[in-house]
């Protein structure tokens, strides 16, 4: 009976809880990193997936980011770094270190999982689309790692510039600086395309010039 | 002229303001945002479009559920909760009723089978008796 009464706490109770309390909890509780790891399992491996380009590459360093971040919790404070910034700046470290061993930088096509995200069109125009939609995840590849990690943290997982400047170790200021920059290179890397000659970049430049979107 | 004079900083924060509105799923303002800064439509048109591209392409993706079961069980050693767990962590209240009902359940199954028992034994008496 006295089990009874003394039981662990629930785990709908720690989904009540603040980032920070559960750290703490952590250190000596499985269950309270257990939720850190619900609430951070998908935005870490969607990072992961962009940076890396497939499923299983992606599978692999997630898994390495949770055991570094719980090997490493007992040592985490706080200090002006949310949890999430330290657990993206885990995952950030993991793909450099990926791409170093792999001499890799080249471009890799995302799987076809992505499609299935897109607003489907009429046939005639699926194609293009896939084309262009590639082209514009080629570019996305070819710019720097950080202008990358930028895109990626704005776009998939939707974080305000005052978040990413927390992972990126820069002012809100910076992040909006950096974003403009991004967005006029990819434009000129686009544009290049077209100056190159391919057909795809120039479908894609017209459209946005005309505003398509 | 001065007007068409855009600042980095204006165009700067023009984009943020759009991006965080695409998002957000409110798309149908980005005009009455663009209009907000001192920024010649010229230098924001084909970026804006550019930022709806990526609002497109780049789509989130869900892990396999299978790799997120056996990750966690691997990293908390958690087994699958059977009954005995999952009771644990009901509130007392309704662990107590849990267990009142069960006892009374065995007790009601036990004497009826009890019962039946005694009303065979004494079925079977009566032709001895006779």
């Amino acid at each position: 009976m006295k089990r009874l009464w003394n039981r662990k706490p629930k785990p709908q109770d720690l989904t009540k809880l603040a980032d920070q309390e559960l750290v703490e909890l952590a250190k000596d509780n499985q269950d309270a990193f257990g939720e850190l790891y619900e609430r951070y399992i998908t935005k870490i491996y969607n990072y992961v997936y962009y940076r890396t380009g497939n499923h299983q590459d992606a599978e692999d360093l997630t898994a390495l980011v949770f055991y570094r971040a719980m090997a490493h919790i007992e040592n985490y404070t706080e200090r002006g770094v949310p949890f999430q910034a330290w657990l993206y700046r885990i995952a950030h470290n993991l793909v450099a270190n990926w791409h170093r061993d792999r001499g890799r930088r080249k471009i890799i096509p995302l799987d076809e999982f992505v499609a299935h995200g897109l607003q489907a069109d009429a046939p005639d125009t699926q194609a293009e689309d896939k084309e262009e939609r590639e082209l514009l995840l080629t570019a996305i590849r070819r710019l720097p790692e950080e202008r990358q990690q930028l895109l990626m943290l704005k776009f998939i997982e939707h974080l305000s510039n005052a978040e990413i400047g927390e992972i990126m170790d820069r002012t809100e200021g910076a992040i909006k600086s950096l974003y403009h920059r991004t967005l006029m290179a990819l434009r000129d890397d686009l544009l290049m395309q077209q100056q190159a000659g391919h057909k795809s970049a120039e479908l894609l430049l017209r459209r946005l010039e005309n505003k398509e979107g | 002229m001065s007007h068409l004079q855009s600042s980095d900083t204006e165009l700067e924060k023009l984009l943020a303001a759009v991006t965080d509105a695409l998002l957000a799923d409110d798309g149908g303002d980005v005009d009455a945002i663009i209009n907000r800064y001192a920024v010649p439509r010229f230098e924001v048109d084909s970026l804006v479009a550019l930022i709806r591209r990526l609002h497109l392409v780049l789509v989130g993706v869900q892990p396999s559920r299978r790799f997120v079961r056996r990750l966690k069980h691997d990293l908390t050693g958690h087994a699958r909760r059977d009954v005995i767990s999952r009771v644990r962590y009901l509130p007392p209240r309704v662990q107590i009723a849990a267990g009142v009902a069960f006892v009374i359940g065995f007790m009601l199954l036990s004497r009826r089978r009890l019962l039946a028992d005694a009303l065979r034994d004494k079925q079977q008496e009566v032709p001895a008796l006779q």
